[in-house]
C-alpha cells in the first residue's frame, strides 16, 4: 500500500479524536476530583501490537507511561489470547506505571475474531490504601506501605466483570465508591473509543486502518527526526538535586548526558544516586515521561504524542538507581519533585546546545500543600492543593510569574472555594516581589499563599527548591528559592523546612512561598524601560533594580542612572 | 405605513444589512467594514439600503445591530485605562488565573495579559468571610485615598471586586458610591452588579474586561445615537449580546461586557429561526467564513448555553450561546510539516493579502485556492464581483504542496479539502457525540461564504442525513439578528443541600430577580404581558465541581418540588455523563433568570409557487479523483419547486453550494435549498 498523505492526516484527526472522546467520557464520569477536575489521567489507542498510536494526556507526567504500559501487559496476555469484552487492569509500578493510584486498564478491539487495535486509559485513583490517606505517605520505606499492587489481571472478561476481584481491591481501598465509580468510568471509556475504532474500521477497512495506524507512527518518528537535525550534534552534561527523600535531608543527585547524534537522542543517567529510603524513586516509567517532555519541548512542542518519540530517544537508567529503583522501593512522591528535577536536568544539558530553545529552572516543585483536620462541626475535611511557581526565563522572553512548570499544569482552588469549603481563612494569596530570578529577561515570579487555621489542624509541606536555587542560563541569575514560615497564635514567627507534617493550633497562619524562576542572560543587559516597568508593577523593588540590573530610578520612576558593569565598579 | 426592522451586522472584512418589511419583503446589502470607525460602515450602509428602497427612516420601528467594538478591544489589547480596586492580599489574583500554562510543551505561550496593569490595582483593607459576615469594614479615609491614586493614574473607567462580594455586596456598593462622588468622571464597575457569582478570578476577570469597554462602547454608542438620532431611529436601537438575545443601549452602556462574544450569536438566532420554519428541530449550524468557523448545536429547538467563555484567553462569564470555534475557513493556509504530512491552518491569510488567487501578493495556498482549482468556485463570480486568478492557485499549489508531495495539482487540492474537512469534522463531534448527541439525529445548516461549499462532504463523514442552505449564505448571521427579542440575565450564587428549606430559599430569590427584572423592562418599555421568565438553577452532585442548569419554572413546592428537580438532575447528568448517582446529596449552586421582552413578531417570506429553475450551464469541477462537466445553477434562479440530482452547484454573490453525487435537492417555500445527502444512488 502507497501512503497517502492526505488519508494520513485524516485517519490521525480522527484516530485523536477517538483518543480525546475517551478522554472526555473519562473525566465526565469519574468520581475522583483527580480525575474529573485536576485530569490527573490519559487516554490513548494503540496497535494490536501495543504500539501507541494516538494520546490525549492532560498532564505531561503521562507522557513515558502510556507508550510502555501496553506492550508489558502483552507479555502476560498475548494479543491472539484476548477476546471481545475482556479488560485488563494494572497499577504496580515494577512492571510499569509511576505509582500506585494511576490505575491502567486497558481493553482490545476485535472486528469479527480479528483484533484491530488496543485502547486504553490512566487515572489517578484518590486512594488505592497504604498507611496514609491518599495513598502518598511522605515517609513510606516500601511499597507495601503505600497501597495496593494489581499485576495485570482480567478485569472483564468477554463482556463480564470480574467481580470477585473487584470486591477484593474495594476492601483494600478508603474511598470504595470512589473506586467503583472511576473504575466503571475507565471501562466506558474504553468502549467510547473501542467503539469508534470499530467504526474507523468498517469504514477504511482493517487493512487500510491497520496501515495507516503504523505510518502515523513512523510519520511521528520522520517529524521528530526532522526536529532534532535543528540541536548541533554532541555530548551534553547536567546534574542538579533533590533536597532530601523525606526521611533525611541529605542532597540527592540527578546526573545526565545528553547525546544528539546522527539517528536521535540518547540520554544516559549514570552517575545519578542511588535509590533512596523515602517514597522520591523515580520509575522508569516516570524518567521516560521527563526526558520526553523536555525533548518534545525543545524540538517540536506540537509533535503528536506516539511510539514515534520513543523510537527516537534511547534511555540509559542504571539499574537500582534513583531514576530506575529496585522492588520493593516506594515510589509515590516522584511525581512532585523527583520529575520536575529530572525535566530540569534535561533541560539543563540541552541549554548547552540550543541556549535560546530552553528555559532556564523554574520553580522546580509541584509544591504539595495538605491541611486536614474536623471542621466545627466535627466533620473530616482535608485540603490538597499543588502551589505553581515562577516559569524560567528564555531568549527573548521573560518567564511567566505563578504557573506550573514541567511535568504537571493542574488548575488552583479558588480563595473563595477554599474558605466555603474549609476551615481556613486565606489571608494573602500573590506573587513574591524580587523572586524571579535577574537577567536581560526575568525569570517568572514565585507564588505566595498565606492560611489561617480556624481550628486545629495537621499540615503538611512538601516543596523543593528550597536551599538550592533555580538556576538561571546565560549569565541569568538565579531565582528566590522556596520558604515557609508559621505564624504562631502569640505572633511568634517560626521559619520552617521545604518537608514537614506536624499539628498546628487554631489561629497558626502558615505562610508558604514557592521559588521564582532563573533569569536569562545578563541583568545589566536588561532593557531600563523593562527594569522601570518591572518597578512600577511592584514585581521588583527599587533597590533590586539598582543592586542587580543596575538601574537607578527616582521617585517618580524615571530612569536616572544606568550602571551597566560590575557591581564593584560602582 | 409599512414598518420595517434592520439588522446590521459588522464583521471583519463586511457589514451586512438586512431590512425586513412587516409583509415579509427582505433587502439585503453589504458594505465594507471601516475598523479603525466601525460607524461609518454603519451609518453608510443604513443610508444605501433604505435609499435604494425607498423606506423612508420613520418606517425603521427596530433596528437591531450587533457590533464587534468591544471584541475588537480586548482582542487587539485596546480597551480602556482601568483600575481595580480589590481586597488587600489579593492584587494577583487577576494575573495569577488559575496558575495554568497555556500550552503543556511550548514554553513561549504565554498566560494572557488581562486588560488591567499591575500598577492600577489598588488593594483596600476589608474582608467579608464566606458566609457573609463582615470581619473588617473598609475605612473612608482610605477609600479617598485610592480615588486620589486613581485619579492620578489617569485611569478611565473603574473595577471593583471584592472577596465573597456575591454573597455581600454591601462593600462594593459602599465603594462604589464613594467613587462615583469622588470621580463622577469615571465608570465605575462593581462585580456583585455585574456577575454575583463565586470564584474570584473569573468574576474579577469579567469585571474587568467590562470596565475595559465601557467608555468605547458608551462611545460607539453615542455617535451612533447622534448620527441616528437626527433621523428618528435612535430610540429604536438595540444590540446583540452574547445571550442570543438583544439589550437596550441604556444597559449596553453600562454592561457593556454582555457583548463581547455576540459575534456569532446572530448565526445561531437564524439557526433557531430556520428550526422553527422547517420543522428540522434538531439542528448544527456551521457559519464559515474566511478564518474561522462557528458551530452550535440545536436540541429540539432550544441552543445550548454556557457560562464558560472566554475571550482572548481571558475569562468572561456571563452567560452566552455555547458556539465551538475552530480556526478553519477559506483562508486558512495549506502547509506540509516535517514529517511529510499535508495540514491546513491554524495560520490564515485573512483578508489581507488573502488568498493567493486573490492577486493581493498572497504566496501560501489556502483552501479557497484549493476550491478554486477544482472548479468549485467561479473564478468571476467571487464575493461582490472580485475577479480570482486561477493560474496563480495552481501555481501556489504546485510548488507548494504537490510537488513536495508527489501529487498532481488536483490531488493535491482535493487533498487541502480533505484535511480542512478532517479538522471541521473533529470540531462537530466536539458539540454533538462529545455532549451526548448523535449527530444522525440532525440537520447541518450551513452557511457564511465557505459553508455551503464543505456542507455535503462533512455531513456524509458524520452521517447528517440533511444539509440546509438558508437563501443568503453570506448574511445568514444578520438575518438572524432579526429575529432577537431583548433578553436580560440575572444570576445570584446560593451554595446549600437541596432539601425542602433551600428549595424555598431558591424560589422567594427567583422571584425578587423576577421582580428586579419587571422593573428593568418596563424601564425599556415592555409590558409584563409581553416579557417571558425562564427560571434555572445550577446544581450539581455535592462534591463535584462542575454543575448543569436545571429549569425550575412553576412546579410544585416543597418536598415534591425538591423531588421533581432531584430526578430532572439525576436525568439530565445521565444525558450528559452517561450514568446517575441515586440518592446522593444534591447541592445548589447558583440561581438564574432570564427576562425576554417579546418584540413584534416578525413574519418570513415565501417564494411565488412553481418557477423551477431555467437550464444551467456546465462547468469541470473536480470530484472524488476525476473532472465531470456538471451543472452550474444560478441561486437567484432556484424557485420553490426547483429540484436537481446531484452533482450540481448552485452559485450567488457570496457563496457557492456543491451538491455531489447521489445527493438529491430541492428547494422549500422559504427558498431553502434542502439537500438529502447520499440518499439515493446516482441514476
Amino acid at each position: 500500500m502507497r501512503v497517502d498523505p492526505v488519508t494520513l492526516e485524516v485517519l490521525r484527526n480522527a484516530l485523536q479524536s477517538a483518543a480525546e472522546e475517551m478522554g472526555v467520557t473519562l473525566t465526565r464520569t469519574a468520581h475522583s476530583p483527580n480525575i474529573k477536575d485536576r485530569r490527573d489521567c490519559s487516554t490513548a489507542v494503540y496497535t494490536p501490537a501495543g504500539e501507541l498510536v494516538a494520546q490525549a494526556e492532560h498532564i505531561p507526567l503521562h507522557l513515558g507511561l502510556m507508550p510502555a504500559v501496553v506492550k508489558k501487559v502483552l507479555e502476560y496476555y498475548p494479543v491472539e489470547n484476548l477476546e471481545p469484552g475482556d479488560a485488563v487492569i494494572i497499577n504496580d509500578p515494577y512492571i510499569s506505571g509511576s505509582h500506585l493510584p494511576d490505575v491502567c486498564i486497558i481493553s482490545p478491539v476485535f472486528v469479527g475474531d480479528a483484533p484491530v487495535a488496543i485502547v486504553a486509559n490512566l487515572a489517578h485513583h484518590v486512594d488505592v490504601g497504604g498507611v496514609a490517606p491518599g495513598s502518598m505517605s511522605t515517609t513510606a520505606t516500601e511499597i507495601f506501605q503505600e497501597g495496593i499492587r494489581i499485576p495485570p489481571v482480567k478485569i472483564s472478561s468477554g463482556g463480564r466483570l470480574n467481580r470477585d476481584l473487584l470486591r477484593v481491591l474495594a476492601c483494600n481501598v478508603r474511598t470504595a465508591d470512589e473506586f467503583y465509580g472511576d473504575i466503571h468510568a475507565q471501562l466506558s471509556a474504553n468502549e467510547v473509543g473501542g467503539r469508534t475504532v470499530k467504526e474507523l474500521a468498517e469504514k477504511w477497512g482493517t487493512k487500510t486502518l491497520q496501515f495507516y495506524m503504523r505510518e502515523i507512527i513512523d510519520y511521528a518518528e520522520r517529524r521528530f527526526r526532522a526536529a532534532l537535525r535543528t540541536i548541533p550534534r554532541g555530548t551534553y552534561r547536567f546534574s542538579d538535586y533533590l533536597e532530601g527523600d523525606g526521611i533525611t535531608g541529605d542532597l540527592i543527585t540527578i546526573a545526565a548526558g545528553v547525546e544528539i547524534n546522527d539517528v536521535g537522542v540518547r540520554v544516559d543517567f549514570t552517575g545519578t544516586s542511588p535509590q533512596v529510603k523515602g517514597p522520591v524513586n523515580a520509575t522508569r516509567g516516570v524518567t521516560l515521561a521527563c526526558v520526553y517532555f523536555a525533548v518534545k519541548a525543545v524540538a517540536d512542542p506540537d509533535l503528536p504524542s506516539s511510539e514515534g518519540i520513543a523510537r527516537v530517544v534511547e534511555v540509559i537508567t542504571p539499574h537500582g538507581s534513583l531514576v530506575n529503583p529496585v522492588f520493593p522501593a516506594p515510589v509515590a512522591h516522584a511525581n512532585i519533585n523527583t520529575a520536575q528535577r529530572i525535566a530540569d536536568v534535561i533541560l539543563g544539558a540541552l541549554s548547552q546546545a540550543v541556549p535560546g530553545r530552553v528555559t532556564a529552572a523554574g520553580t522546580g516543585s509541584m509544591s504539595n500543600f495538605t491541611i486536614g483536620g474536623r471542621d466545627a462541626r466535627g466533620r473530616y475535611y482535608s485540603y490538597v492543593e499543588t502551589y505553581g511557581g515562577g516559569q524560567g526565563a528564555k531568549q527573548g522572553q521573560d518567564g511567566m510569574d505563578g504557573v506550573h512548570v514541567n511535568m504537571t499544569n493542574t488548575r488552583n482552588t479558588p480563595v473563595e472555594v477554599i474558605e466555603m469549603n474549609y476551615p481556613l481563612l486565606v489571608e494573602r494569596y500573590g506573587l513574591v516581589r524580587d523572586s524571579g530570578g535577574p537577567g536581560e529577561f526575568r525569570g517568572g515570579a514565585g507564588l505566595v499563599r498565606e492560611i489561617t487555621l480556624l481550628e486545629d489542624a495537621a499540615v503538611s509541606v512538601s516543596t523543593e527548591r528550597n536551599a538550592v536555587k533555580p538556576w538561571g542560563l546565560e549569565g541569568g541569575h538565579s531565582g528566590r528559592n522556596s520558604g515557609c514560615s508559621i505564624k504562631m497564635p502569640g505572633g511568634a514567627v517560626e521559619q520552617a523546612t521545604g518537608k514537614f507534617t506536624r499539628e498546628l493550633p487554631k489561629g497558626a497562619t502558615i505562610i508558604l512561598e514557592t521559588a521564582g524562576g532563573g533569569g536569562f542572560g545578563s541583568p545589566f543587559a536588561r532593557a531600563p524601560e523593562a527594569v522601570r516597568r518591572d518597578v512600577k508593577n511592584g514585581l521588583v523593588s527599587s533597590n533590586a533594580a539598582f543592586e542587580e540590573y543596575g538601574v537607578a530610578l527616582n521617585e517618580a520612576l524615571e530612569v536616572v542612572t544606568e550602571v551597566r558593569s560590575k557591581k564593584s565598579d560602582v | 405605513m409599512k414598518v420595517y426592522r434592520l439588522a446590521v451586522d459588522t464583521g471583519g472584512t463586511f457589514t451586512d444589512f438586512c431590512l425586513l418589511g412587516e409583509d415579509g419583503e427582505l433587502y439585503i446589502t453589504k458594505e465594507p467594514s471601516t475598523p479603525d470607525d466601525p460607524s461609518r460602515a454603519v451609518l453608510a450602509g443604513i443610508d444605501k439600503i433604505l435609499r435604494e428602497r425607498r423606506v423612508g427612516f420613520a418606517q425603521v420601528g427596530l433596528l437591531l445591530h450587533g457590533t464587534t467594538v468591544a471584541t475588537n478591544a480586548i482582542l487587539e489589547r485596546k480597551g480602556a485605562r482601568v483600575a481595580l480596586v480589590t481586597t488587600k492580599g489579593f492584587k494577583d489574583v487577576i494575573f495569577i488565573g488559575r496558575q495554568n500554562r497555556p500550552h503543556l510543551y511550548n514554553f513561549r505561550a504565554l498566560k494572557p495579559d488581562p486588560p488591567v496593569s499591575r500598577d492600577t490595582v489598588f488593594e483596600i483593607g476589608e474582608r467579608i468571610t464566606a458566609d457573609g459576615s463582615v470581619s473588617l469594614k473598609p475605612r473612608s479615609a482610605e477609600v479617598e485615598a485610592i480615588a486620589r491614586k486613581i485619579k492620578e493614574n489617569g485611569a478611565e473607567s473603574v473595577a471593583v471586586c471584592l472577596l465573597h462580594a456575591y454573597i455581600n455586596p454591601a462593600h462594593e456598593i459602599l465603594l462604589k458610591k464613594a467613587l462615583e462622588r469622588l470621580l463622577p468622571h469615571l465608570f465605575v464597575t462593581v462585580s456583585s452588579e455585574l456577575l454575583p457569582e463565586f470564584r474570584e478570578y473569573e468574576r474579577t476577570s469579567t469585571t474587568v474586561i467590562n470596565a475595559a469597554v465601557r467608555p468605547l462602547i458608551d462611545g460607539y454608542i453615542g455617535r451612533l445615537e447622534a448620527a441616528l438620532g437626527s433621523e428618528g431611529v435612535g430610540s429604536k436601537l438595540y444590540i446583540m449580546q452574547s445571550n442570543g438575545g438583544v439589550i437596550a443601549t441604556a444597559q449596553a452602556r453600562e454592561q457593556s461586557a454582555r457583548t463581547v462574544l455576540s459575534g456569532p450569536a446572530g448565526g445561531v438566532l437564524a439557526g433557531l429561526r430556520l428550526a422553527e420554519l422547517t420543522g428540522y428541530r434538531n439542528l448544527i449550524t456551521a457559519d464559515m467564513g474566511g478564518t474561522s468557523m462557528d458551530i452550535c448545536l440545536i436540541h429540539d429547538g432550544e441552543p445550548r448555553f454556557s457560562t464558560e467563555g472566554m475571550i482572548g484567553g481571558c475569562p468572561l462569564r456571563l452567560p452566552m450561546l455555547d458556539i465551538h470555534t475552530i480556526g478553519a475557513g477559506g483562508g486558512s493556509i495549506a502547509w506540509v510539516d516535517g514529517g511529510g504530512a499535508l495540514r491546513v491552518g491554524p495560520e490564515s491569510a485573512g483578508a489581507v493579502p488573502g488568498p493567493v488567487c486573490y492577486g493581493q501578493g498572497g504566496t501560501e495556498p489556502t483552501v479557497t485556492d484549493a476550491n478554486l482549482v477544482l472548479g468549485r468556485l467561479d473564478p468571476a463570480g467571487f464575493a461582490g464581483g472580485r475577479e480570482l486568478q486561477p493560474e496563480l492557485a495552481v501555481r501556489s499549489i504546485s510548488e507548494k504542496i504537490a510537488v513536495r508531495l508527489g501529487l498532481t495539482v488536483e490531488q493535491a487540492a482535493e487533498g487541502i479539502i480533505r484535511v480542512v474537512n478532517a479538522g471541521m469534522v473533529r470540531a462537530i463531534r466536539v458539540v454533538s457525540v462529545e455532549k451526548g448527541y448523535d449527530p444522525r439525529d440532525f440537520t447541518l445548516a450551513a452557511f457564511g461564504g465557505a459553508g455551503p461549499l464543505h456542507a455535503v462532504e462533512l455531513a456524509r463523514e458524520l452521517g447528517i442525513p440533511r444539509v440546509l442552505i438558508p437563501p443568503f449564505p453570506g448574511v445568514t448571521s444578520a438575518w438572524g439578528m432579526l429575529s432577537a427579542d431583548v433578553r436580560r440575565d440575572y444570576s445570584q450564587t446560593y451554595v446549600a443541600d437541596l432539601t425542602a428549606e433551600a428549595y424555598a430559599v431558591v424560589k422567594s430569590r427567583l422571584a425578587q430577580m423576577a421582580e428586579q427584572g419587571i422593573k428593568d423592562l418596563e424601564r425599556d418599555g415592555f409590558g409584563v404581558e409581553e416579557m417571558g421568565f425562564v427560571s434555572q438553577v445550577d446544581l450539581r452532585y455535592k462534591g463535584q465541581s462542575y454543575e448543569l442548569t436545571l429549569h425550575v419554572q412553576g412546579g410544585p413546592s416543597g418536598e415534591a418540588g425538591v423531588e421533581a428537580l432531584t430526578e430532572g438532575f439525576h436525568r439530565l447528568h445521565r444525558r450528559h455523563y452517561g450514568y446517575r448517582r441515586d440518592g446522593a446529596t444534591l447541592e445548589v449552586v447558583t440561581l438564574r433568570l432570564a427576562v425576554t421582552g417579546r418584540l413584534p413578531g416578525m413574519k418570513t417570506g415565501t417564494l411565488p409557487e412553481g418557477g423551477a429553475s431555467s437550464a444551467c450551464e456546465g462547468r469541470r469541477v473536480y470530484l472524488s479523483g476525476a473532472y465531470r462537466v456538471v451543472p452550474v445553477c444560478a441561486r437567484r434562479q432556484v424557485g420553490r419547486d426547483w429540484a436537481v440530482k446531484g452533482p450540481a452547484v448552485v452559485s450567488q454573490a457570496d457563496s457557492t453550494t456543491l451538491i455531489w453525487p447521489g445527493d438529491r435537492a430541492r428547494c422549500d417555500r422559504w427558498g431553502n435549498i434542502i439537500i438529502e445527502t447520499g440518499c439515493c444512488r446516482e441514476g
